[in-house]
């Protein structure tokens, strides 16, 4: 099942970024600090690539020298960053606005939730499949 | 960006507008008795907070600000106090144009409207906590 695949990108996501928050947060004082973020990886592609890998006979590979067909769908690990436009700079160049990190901690909460529901349910349809109630 | 999100959105950056709001209405209340140094000098001179609305092409929608500050140009009201370093010729010291009474009003008001928009933003977090939850159930 592929869709568990994507799940778990997702809320891998959500768990990188929380730290990424947390890093803004811890550095809402530093001066010259600017306040990051992380783009939200195309699912989109992700998606269809796990369909295509999962329609298709794929080659073991079993050096690293090996090149999976599919690899493209495998790249979650690594999030790209970027730096936030900031609503107010201070004087010591801080550019971070904690009411605008509190914000994208509840909305990153909020998504970490519904993937972790969504989780639970495929779970749940595995143990159907069990015959388990 | 969902609707939701986008109220979140607004909704804290009018809980930044009043907190800016707020610092000018500590500024104008801590400086009450801010009398001048020089012999017929003027005191501290009030500021008035200023909220803007500007359209925000992202979010679709008016967001506030806390703007700079504008001086309150009323007169100053003025005590006899010929003893004091700031007194003029004939003994009178100018006094801040800050009415205190003002000033609680204004901060209560700054208060209701910073509490105004946290409940925008739990109630609308409660609103997808409870969309999400469907899936539980």
């Amino acid at each position: 099942m592929n869709f568990i695949n994507l799940i778990s990108a997702k809320m891998k996501w959500h768990q990188t970024r929380q730290s990424v928050i947390a890093e803004n947060v811890a550095n809402a004082e530093t001066p010259g600090y600017q306040a990051k973020d992380i783009t939200l990886p195309n699912f989109k592609k992700m998606l269809a690539a796990s369909q295509q890998s999962a329609n298709a006979f794929n080659l073991a590979t079993t050096d690293h020298k090996h090149i999976s067909p599919h690899a493209s769908y495998q790249q979650t690990t690594a999030f790209k960053e970027r730096l936030v436009e900031p609503w107010e700079v201070t004087h010591s160049k801080n550019a971070v606005v904690l009411e605008q990190e509190m914000m994208r901690l509840s909305e990153n909460q909020l998504g970490f939730e519904m993937a972790s529901n969504i989780y639970k349910r495929s779970v749940k349809l595995f143990k159907s499949a069990l015959g388990k109630k | 960006m969902t609707e939701i999100y986008r109220a979140m959105n607004i909704a804290t950056h009018g809980i930044r507008a009043q907190g800016g709001r707020m610092r000018v209405i500590a500024e104008n209340i801590a400086n009450v008795h801010s009398t001048p140094v020089t012999a017929g000098g003027d005191p501290y001179r009030r500021h008035i907070p200023i909220i803007t609305s500007k359209f925000n092409h992202q979010l679709q929608a008016n967001i506030v600000s806390s703007g700079k500050y504008r001086l309150d140009n009323s007169e100053f009201p003025i005590k006899l106090d010929p003893s004091h370093p700031g007194a003029d010729d004939t003994g009178y010291v100018k006094m801040p144009n800050v009415n205190e009474l003002i000033e609680m009003v204004d901060m209560r008001e700054a208060q209701r409207a910073y509490e105004a928009n946290l409940n925008v933003i739990v109630s609308a977090k409660s609103m997808l906590t409870k969309t999400i939850n469907i899936l539980v159930n």
